[in-house]
């Protein structure tokens, strides 16, 4: 049930949506596509739906092709057998809930008794067996969703697509919705990609990212993997904020010292795992710098609060240290004022090193 | 003072809230002295004919008394012929309607829907039947289906298939009305193929629904409303139709409720009891058929959220998309393209193709002076009309879409109660009025004005409300706020940004004036004649040569004008952008 993309291209006119992208996304996992607008994510999802016909290259489901350039295939949507979840919900609006539902089977041609029972068993998994016969219409944006759901799951389809499902909704019921999809995929062990643009939604609900970039994927791996171990700066400034500097590193494998470059300011030392080469780039989440208090204390970076923003369950410090400006992110009850000395220091555990050039 | 800004309602003296009223109350007593002056013209202009109309229908003089009474419903109610008109704008009606809807429906799928070749300038062109006036369209069909004489019989004479077609017949009145009416629904539906959510379909074809069943199961049924809105607008318009059925129903007798007015219009003294009576039918029917749209619709408003703008996807045909394009291409080539090289030929021709050419209908159009003065007419009745029409509807719009003044929906209504009623029942109307008024009004231009402007003011305020909206009122806001006052507000602000929609309304209206013949019927007087109820008389004794050269003029006032003037703006809006 793996979907497999091999050197697909996707042109509109001389924009490059999708740049020879080759991609493998597992059976039973949810897949996330993110991305900023305009990244290829969700054309990237369409042509695996059918819905847009990539310029070349090869898509495959569960090893079979369903598009091939090189050997002229190309079914069409509704021969796929997928389900698929719209932004827009797509909620047929002259059909009831139960209509809306059922279409999956009738175009299955499955006989109506059958059709009626799977119909309830689906709704009841989605919570909407109250709603059966009203029109699709008179529900709420979130029972639409709902619905849009069911509709997708009712014919049992090898892969589910859904294309920013959760961002017509307010941020309460988009959280809910999140949790529950992720508790339905584990239910049923389905195989689902999900698009969004919303790292939280992502991470949240990812087993795998996949972050795409200019028609390509970037970086793709576990949510930690790809906040914690960015194998590029695009990710590392994607995903949450960064603090990004140049290093030169001395020492033995093993024992390696973290000096920034073009000062003998030493960050940490330890045992960490360093790209090719003495020079990198270094990367610091802001809530991984541990701040001491003490002024003229040896250990650590020399810091000056600049501003110091409360943001209710967290503050956020800009500093100026002679390595330049930091981000350091501290709990929101400890009280900094601007002009406060402190020193900044860091585990070397907590310390992720980029290739210096990317 | 702090104190008082936060509590107002305890710290402000009696006073100071009375000052408060007193100030409201003026700004609001000059918005409603005018709004009733507004309010009273346009009830003269758009209630006062329908109401003259019912009660005109209901009433007579005995003895100088007037009475009411039911001899005119009884003595239509007792006519054969009476019911044989009804019936007839009945059958009719339903049959235009149904062709003209499925002409309508298929052009608009096939021009948003397919891969057709050209199809924006095509979408263009297959709107132009509209403006070919409904006499110069059945005029133009006379020639080409009439028996004997017709290009078509003419054309099988001559190949021995002998007489095949005649228009002098239902299915030639059906077919005649519904192929100038069939854009209407075109638009209506093309509109709502746009409009359409494109994940509607997607998710249909995601189901398993192949093309054809996306389209039968999904697509027409979500865009059901609009068909049903084309069709009953095609109804409304056809039950009201003059020029078609007296063109081409007369001859065989086949007469609809509005040329048995006509032919009643035409006795001495006309009865004008039966005359209201047949005139209130045809707005019944019209009413009847809103009303079942209306009903047919209730909570089927299939509004969608929309997701992320990809186009809907376009069916993409091989080799057939030509043959589609060929089947648009007919249906100009029958409505507007044929037509007008028929109407050419005939107005070079010493009569009806008899190949002989001559220049003699041209030249008419400028020795005759009953041209010259029906043409002075018509040139001056439309400007002041059609300018009068778009200040009004501009007037209306802005009350209703930017004040709060109270009424204004009223307002919105009065406007809009006349686009229902057919153009002859509410000229009859508005002559019945104006009969009854002190002022004499009746026999000169502006009875006709004024007809006019209260039958067609909603056409301008649908064009300009529509164009008001998309304004935002934080844009009047700020000018406000900036210090200039309501007035100037409008003149640099709002009217130079709904310029577009002012222009394309008086055009509009332009291109329905110039040729209007129903409205003008019962208002005209010899001195007040038109270019199209001249071309009408000449139709009538038979001078066909001459009718095709008038209908030649009409067609370049009406067709000619608009082009240049819309040209001639968006030359100018391309220049300011």
């Amino acid at each position: 049930m793996s979907v497999q993309v091999r050197q697909m291209v996707k042109s509109f006119g001389t924009f490059r949506a999708i740049d020879d992208l080759s991609v493998t996304f597992q059976s039973g996992k949810i897949s996330v596509l993110l991305g900023a607008s305009g990244c290829g994510k969700t054309t990237t999802l369409r042509c695996i739906a059918g819905l847009e016909n990539p310029n070349g290259g090869e898509i495959r489901i569960e090893d079979e092709p369903v598009f091939s350039s090189a050997r002229g295939i190309d079914l069409p949507p509704e021969k796929r057998r997928l389900g698929m979840v719209f932004q827009s919900y797509a909620v047929w609006p002259h059909l009831t809930v139960k209509g809306n539902v059922g279409m999956p089977l009738r175009a299955q041609k499955v006989p109506k008794e059958q059709i009626e029972r799977r119909v309830q068993e689906t709704l009841a998994v989605v919570g909407l067996s109250e709603q059966a016969d009203k029109s699709a219409m008179k529900l709420s944006g979130g029972q639409q969703q709902r619905v849009s759901i069911a509709r997708c799951l009712v014919g049992n389809p090898r892969l589910i697509l859904m294309d920013e499902p959760l961002s017509n909704l307010d941020a309460r019921l988009r959280v809910e919705m999140r949790n529950e999809i992720r508790q339905l995929q584990q239910r049923i062990g389905a195989t689902i990609l999900f698009v969004t643009h919303d790292q939280e939604e992502a991470m949240s609900l990812a087993d795998e990212i996949f972050l795409f970039n200019k028609g390509k994927v970037e970086q793709q791996g576990s949510p930690e993997d790809l906040y914690f171990r960015p194998a590029v700066r695009y990710v590392a400034e994607f995903l949450g904020k960064a603090n990004l500097f140049p290093v030169t590193l001395r020492g033995e494998a093993g024992q390696t010292a973290i000096y920034a470059a073009g000062s003998d300011h030493l960050i940490t030392k330890g045992d960490i795992v360093r790209p090719r080469g003495d020079e990198a780039l270094c990367m610091i989440r802001p809530e991984s710098w541990q701040i001491g208090l003490a002024e003229g204390d040896r250990v650590g970076l020399p810091a000056t609060v600049l501003e110091a923003v409360f943001v209710g369950d967290r503050r956020e410090l800009h500093v100026d240290t002679p390595i330049g400006r930091q981000i350091v992110v501290t709990p929101g009850h400890q009280r900094f004022s601007a002009g406060a000395r402190i020193s900044l220091t860091i585990a070397s555990q907590q310390i992720h090193l980029l290739p210096d050039r990317l | 003072m702090s104190k008082a800004n936060v509590n107002i309602p305890d710290e402000i003296g009696v006073p100071e809230r009375s000052n408060v009223r007193r100030f409201l109350s003026r700004r609001a007593l000059t918005g409603r002295l005018w709004l009733t002056v507004f309010y009273l013209v346009l009830v003269i202009f758009a209630v006062m004919p329908i109401a003259s109309l019912v009660i005109r229908g209901f009433v007579d003089t005995e003895d100088s008394r007037v009475v009411l009474t039911l001899n005119a419903v009884s003595a239509v109610l007792a006519e054969p012929s009476y019911w044989a008109a009804m019936w007839n704008t009945v059958v009719i009606s339903i049959g235009a309607m149904l062709l003209a809807t499925v002409i309508g429906v298929i052009l608009a799928w096939c021009l948003v829907r397919t891969n057709v070749p050209w199809a924006r300038l095509l979408e263009q062109l297959a709107t132009l039947p509209i403006f070919i006036p409904p006499f110069i369209g059945a005029f133009a069909w006379v020639l080409i289906g009439a028996p004997r004489v017709g290009l078509l019989n003419l054309t099988f004479r001559g190949l021995g298939a002998g007489e095949l077609v005649d228009i002098y017949t239902y299915l030639g009145i059906i077919w005649t009305t519904a192929i100038y009416i069939a854009p209407y629904v075109m638009m209506i539906v093309a509109a709502a193929l746009r409009n359409m959510d494109p994940s509607l379909e997607e998710a249909a074809q995601i189901s398993g629904l192949n093309r054809v069943r996306t389209m039968l199961l999904i697509t027409l049924p979500v865009v059901a409303p609009s068909i049903l809105s084309g069709a009953v607008l095609s109804f409304v318009i056809c039950i009201g139709l003059f020029g078609t059925p007296v063109l081409l129903g007369m001859t065989k007798e086949i007469y609809m409720v509005t040329t048995r007015i006509y032919t009643e219009l035409q006795h001495f003294p006309p009865n004008f009891g039966i005359v209201a009576v047949l005139a209130i039918y045809l707005m019944v029917l019209s009413v009847i058929a809103n009303f079942l749209q209306g009903w047919a619709l209730k909570g089927r408003s299939f509004v969608t959220v929309t997701g992320k703008g990809f186009r809907p996807r376009i069916i993409t045909l091989a080799s057939s998309r030509y043959l589609v394009a060929a089947v648009i291409w007919l249906y100009l080539v029958l409505t507007v393209i044929g037509p007008v090289i028929i109407i050419t030929a005939a107005a070079f021709s010493t009569f009806t193709w008899s190949g002989t050419f001559t220049w003699a209908n041209v030249t008419f159009l400028w020795t005759s002076e009953d041209v010259r003065s029906t043409l002075w007419n018509s040139v001056v009745i439309t400007i002041i009309a059609a300018t009068a029409t778009t200040v009004l509807g501009f007037v209306v719009s802005w009350i209703t879409v930017r004040t709060r003044m109270a009424g204004r929906e009223i307002l919105q209504f009065v406007v809009l109660l006349p686009m229902s009623i057919p153009s002859l029942a509410f000229a009859l109307g508005v002559s019945f009025f104006w009969l009854w008024m002190p002022w004499s009004v009746y026999g000169t231009i502006w009875i006709i004005i004024i007809g006019l402007i209260g039958r067609y003011v909603s056409y301008a305020v649908r064009a300009v409300t529509s164009s008001l909206m998309q304004i935002h009122p934080e844009l009047e806001e700020s000018a406000r706020v900036s210090g200039f006052g309501w007035l100037s507000t409008v003149g640099r602000i709002t009217l130079p940004l709904v310029l577009p929609a002012i222009i394309s309304s008086w055009v509009m209206v332009y291109s329905i004036y110039i040729s209007e013949l129903s409205m003008v019927l019962p208002l005209y007087t010899a001195n007040t004649r038109t270019l199209s109820i001249l071309s009408f008389d000449t139709w009538a004794v038979g001078e066909f040569s001459q009718v095709a050269s008038l209908s030649l003029l009409q067609l370049v006032l009406g067709a000619g004008v608009m082009w240049l003037v819309t040209t001639f703006t968006r030359q100018r809006h391309a220049a300011a952008v």
